[in-house]
């Protein structure tokens, strides 16, 4: 003999189930921190690195300094006169010569303190290439001729490496994303095609994919690289490096695309659509290709970072992008010998940036995986 | 008068998922007797298999058994003749313990549902009987006193032929042709039918005192159905196997159950001796899912009659009878207010309504 | 059977020759050649007689022949073993290229060896034990572990190495083991070198594996035939070993064929350059560099090789482990 009472929670369930596929698919990628940190973190680096690359860098591009290998300058807080600020500041760099190993070395030099401040008019620069301007986000004090903040050091050619890391993003960034965007357009739209045509067509573009895959990708895109003439213009070379990620790699999304278009083509909708009179191409760019959407853009967020390692490999070996284009790969050739790991480790500091981009991509696609599949359970 | 052989004494049985607590078994109460065939019968999630799994904990995480107790007689040989009854309470064993593992498969074997996925697909059938025979007869029977004889022949162990024989011979009594080709056949070259006979060889190569048979025909053909049906009725008689039945089909259960318990919503509602049940049902769902069956003979004007509304949703169950929303014969203030008990209602016959409580 | 095996082999031949003739397109691309190059360098050195010189080695190697029939020359002598000789050393390929191979297949091999032996226990682990705390670990160490480059975490591991344990790194062995016979010395200083591939292969390789292992058996797990094995009264662990382990290995050979040789083979080439190994790999990049064509488009058809046999290989353990494929 027992009394109960009905909770009134029917309504709140009610709401969760009549929510569109998208805003189901939003509240659950929320939920994955993991991705919400890769996404925050690769806009971060599109923004920092890809556009505004000219603000966020103390030094531009060029500048060379006369401090050569220079170890990196640690941020203290403290003002001119050693006393505590809140003003970040750098200690200054003491030359030394080091006659027995016969290098030219730099020593942490305490006497000198350089403040940091921030929306300095720093080196002029032309914002998106067009604009002039000058201010940088942070810098020492334009006044002072001595002042230097490299903060993760220079290069062999007292280049700060900070400004150079986040100059060689652009371009390698840029390279996976535009590389990657014309591998989708591509991969896609010959994959639809051989999907619902079948037949020869579908044969013969098997065949293709399955050549180009027999052959592993890195020493087929090195092989590739090393075709390009030393002569090219750097534009050049890096458009046809872009190229032949594209040639290499549209062949697996191709497939994968295909693969779902073949599940697809058999279905209800596609009948109807088509005894309605829908051309084949209205079928496959209206109708088949948007189911397949949700899958492909997973595929492809999760192929950019392999763009991106690519690249850098090859730059790294000499066979890829060369000075004065700068990118992450260009910038670990300095570090191709045992030695300069030794005395200038600091010039091995791309590589937590390559890895974090990386990492972002991955951890973004995974939750970009997981979330397009709102239905699924965990 | 036959012994029980099982006892299930008020079981629950919870999952304790995201969005609550689920009841999925709610004080369920039967025997089975040694030689009976008992059948459940109820609809999809009422707790049938949830049932069954627990009197082999083998309930699935993360359900856990949180009530009531179960209990199996196992008969002992004791002093090389005489034999004894042991009572093992199941609820307390643990489910990866060595105790409960040589009851599961060597005491009281188990079929499923799915033919076409309850068998490993990368062994053979052969190997599948072998390795439970090989499992269960290799376990010492356990003995009081020191017949010197009997200790060697219960820890002497099955050897790879013999296992294959036994594999062999278990495959013609449940009459699949050609057994000794078809002992060294994968899953995926056999029928679906033949795969629910390799699964009942499986069971009963260890002769088990019973088989838990888990609707073991709703996934084939009405006609391997019958001959299914056929087998299990023959083994039972020669072996003098209990049977506990599970399923949704009413046909089926009149054919093969004596007794019959009728669940809803996780609670046991009606039992009875099976005839008695089809001729005088007397809960008001047993009645209507009666009803709800075509019968030859029926003229073709009268409608067929469905139980009203929907299985209610497990986290917000009615107050008072949980059939309440549904019944015809609801009973305002009342049903929907108390919870009716298990109330005899015959001379082998109980339901769990309040039709038939004074109240 | 065997038919199958004798088809596929023919099919991998096959593909080795179109591949061997890609290769040599490929190689042939950038304009002039090695010795365009070795003239400029002669020149600058104020060697007058370098353009006979030139000419002589020209004539040599066939080069002023057209592009075809220097291809087929190449080509035909595969059958006798003969490779073409590679320009920068000056010998023939076979012999430059020679232990390399060996070491090359061999360190591909015990990567893999490596990277199962780690992952499917760890995987196993973690499906059965799932949101334990050590699944929770595993899981993020095997995130970070995905997608993570090869060579550059080769250089970083480099460069700790060389920092902060203070060691020679770098190459198989230590200057002065380098051509000595073996010995016990030699090989407890291979061993110090060599746990510097092998981390950075068990990183990067159980990572994928781990999850893929992980994701496999979490859904055999919940098919019906493992709960039929529990109730047949078998014990846990044969229940998930011998049942479920086994049935979900079977898409991890697929991918060990499809994507896993790959990526190792292909990896080797970096990671190899970056930490000295005498593997082929790096003679492949300096190759490249210069244009010693029949080198690179030699080495270039030894990986696609090497890869293709082990997708076969991998095709046959699936076979193996599988009876529903035997039937194809």
């Amino acid at each position: 003999m027992v009394e109960q009472e009905i909770p009134e929670v029917k309504t709140a369930k009610k709401q969760q189930i009549s929510q569109n596929y998208w805003s189901l698919v939003w509240w659950k990628f929320r939920r994955n921190r993991l991705a919400v940190f890769g996404g925050i973190m690769i806009v971060i680096f599109y923004l920092v690195c890809g556009v505004f690359a000219e603000f966020f860098t103390p030094y531009i591009l060029q500048y060379q300094s006369n401090y050569l290998e220079a170890r990196p300058q640690s941020l203290v807080f403290k003002n001119k006169e050693g006393h505590f600020s809140l003003r970040p500041a750098v200690y200054g760099l003491e030359e030394q010569i080091d006659m027995v190993l016969r290098k030219r070395s730099y020593a942490v030099d305490r006497t000198k303190i350089y403040p940091l401040y921030f929306f300095v008019k720093g080196q002029p620069y032309r914002l998106f290439g067009f604009i002039p301007a000058n201010v940088h986000l942070f810098g020492t004090n334009p006044a002072d001729a001595e002042a230097h903040a490299f903060l993760l050091g220079t290069d062999r050619l007292g280049r700060d490496v900070l400004s150079r890391i986040i100059y060689g993003g652009r371009l390698s960034l840029l390279l996976g994303l535009i590389g990657q965007v014309l591998t989708f357009v591509v991969g896609t739209v010959m994959g639809v095609i051989s999907g619902y045509y079948g037949g020869t067509t579908d044969i013969v573009v098997q065949r293709m994919t399955e050549f180009v895959g027999a052959f592993p990708d890195i020493p087929l895109f090195m092989a590739l690289a090393a075709a390009i003439p030393v002569t090219w213009s750097p534009m050049l070379v890096y458009f046809m490096l872009t190229l032949i990620l594209v040639f290499i790699r549209w062949g697996g999304l191709a497939r994968q695309v295909r693969g779902l278009i073949l599940s697809l083509r058999e279905r209800e909708y596609v009948l109807a659509a088509r005894s309605a009179g829908a051309s084949d191409i209205r079928l496959m760019f209206r109708h088949l290709l948007p189911g397949t959407m949700s899958h492909v853009i997973v595929i492809a967020t999760l192929m950019i970072p392999g763009m991106i390692i690519s690249e850098t490999a090859l730059s790294w070996l000499g066979l890829g992008l060369r000075p004065p284009l700068t990118s992450w790969g260009v910038l670990l050739q300095e570090v191709s010998s045992v030695r300069s790991i030794r005395f200038a480790p600091w010039l091995l500091l791309p590589v937590p940036f390559v890895i974090l981009a990386v990492l972002s991509f991955n951890m973004l696609g995974d939750g970009l995986r997981d979330a397009l599949d709102p239905y699924g359970g965990r | 008068m036959p012994e029980p052989l099982v006892e299930v004494k008020d079981l629950k049985v919870e999952f304790d998922v995201r969005d609550g607590i689920v009841h999925a078994v709610d004080g369920a109460t039967f025997t089975i007797h040694r030689g009976q065939t008992l059948g459940i019968i109820g609809e999809s999630g009422c707790g049938k298999s949830i049932t069954a799994k627990a009197i082999l904990q083998m309930v699935p995480r993360p359900g856990k058994i949180t009530g009531g107790e179960i209990y199996y007689y196992r008969r002992v040989r004791v002093n090389g003749s005489g034999e004894t009854v042991e009572q093992v309470n199941v609820t307390e064993l643990h489910p990866d313990g060595p105790e409960i593992r040589r009851i599961r498969g060597g005491e009281i074997g188990m079929i499923f549902q799915e033919p076409m996925s309850s068998l490993t697909p990368v062994y053979t059938a052969g190997s599948h009987i072998g390795e439970a025979v090989t499992l269960h007869q290799l376990m010492p029977l356990r003995q009081v006193g020191d017949q010197v004889a009997e200790t060697l022949q219960a820890h002497r162990s099955v050897t790879k032929e013999e296992a294959r024989e036994i594999a062999i011979e278990m495959l013609r009594r449940v009459s699949i042709p050609k057994p000794e080709q078809r002992v060294d056949a994968y899953p995926h070259q056999l029928s679906g039918g033949q795969r629910q006979r390799v699964m009942i060889a499986i069971a009963l190569s260890c002769q088990p005192v019973m088989l838990i048979a888990d609707e073991p025909t709703t996934a084939l053909d009405v006609s391997i159905e019958a001959q299914i049906l056929d087998i299990m009725r023959e083994l039972q008689e020669t072996a003098d196997m209990a049977i506990m039945f599970i399923t949704h089909n009413l046909g089926v259960i009149a054919e093969m159950a004596e007794e019959i318990c009728v669940m809803y919503m996780g609670k046991v509602v009606e039992r009875a001796n099976a005839v008695e049940l089809f001729y005088e049902p007397r809960h008001p769902y047993t009645r209507d899912l009666l009803k709800s069956i075509p019968k030859v003979g029926w003229k073709s004007r009268e409608r067929l009659v469905s139980i009203k509304g929907m299985v209610p949703d497990p986290f917000h169950l009615p107050p008072g009878c949980v059939f309440h929303p549904r019944c015809p014969e609801f009973m305002p203030g009342k049903c929907d207010r108390l919870e009716p008990t298990w109330t005899q209602v015959g001379a082998h016959h109980w339901a769990r309504c309040l039709l038939y409580e004074g109240v | 059977m065997l038919s199958y095996i004798l088809r596929r082999l023919g099919y991998v031949l096959i593909m080795l020759v179109l591949v061997s003739f890609v290769s040599f397109l490929i190689i042939e691309l950038p304009p002039g050649d090695f010795l365009t190059q070795k003239l400029q360098e002669l020149q600058a050195r104020g060697d007058r007689s370098a353009e006979m010189r030139i000419a002589e080695y020209r004539a040599r190697y066939g080069l002023d022949q057209p592009l075809l029939e220097r291809y087929w020359i190449w080509v035909s002598h595969f059958v006798r073993g003969d490779f073409g000789e590679s320009f920068a050393f000056e010998r023939p390929v076979t012999e430059v290229i020679g232990q390399r191979a060996g070491m090359s297949v061999i360190l591909a091999l015990s990567t893999i060896t490596l990277v199962w032996l780690l992952a499917i226990p760890i995987g196993v682990y973690s499906a059965t034990h799932q949101y334990s705390l050590g699944d929770q670990v595993f899981t993020t160490i095997s995130f970070i572990g995905l997608g993570m480059p090869g060579f550059l975490l080769a250089l970083l591991v480099l460069f700790f190495a060389m920092v902060f344990l203070g060691q020679e790194v770098g190459g198989l062995f230590s200057r002065q083991f380098q051509d000595a016979p073996w010995s016990f010395g030699k090989f407890v200083d291979l061993l110090k070198h060599l746990w510097i591939p092998a981390l950075i292969s068990a990183v990067t390789g159980t990572a994928s594996l781990i999850r893929i292992m992980r994701g496999n058996l979490l859904d055999t797990l919940g098919q019906p035939f493992v709960e039929a094995a529990r109730a047949r009264g078998l014990k846990e662990r044969t229940v998930v070993w011998k049942h479920a382990v086994r049935v979900a290995l079977t898409p991890l050979v697929v991918i060990l064929g499809t994507e896993a040789l790959p990526n190792i083979v292909a990896g080797d080439a970096l990671v190899s350059t970056v930490l000295n190994l005498p593997t082929v790999g790096p003679l492949y990049v300096q190759a490249l560099q210069v244009q010693d064509m029949y080198l690179a488009g030699t080495v270039l058809v030894f990986i696609v090789g090497v890869t293709m046999i082990g997708s076969l290989l991998a095709d046959l353990v699936l076979a193996a482990l599988d009876p529903r494929i035997r039937l194809e």
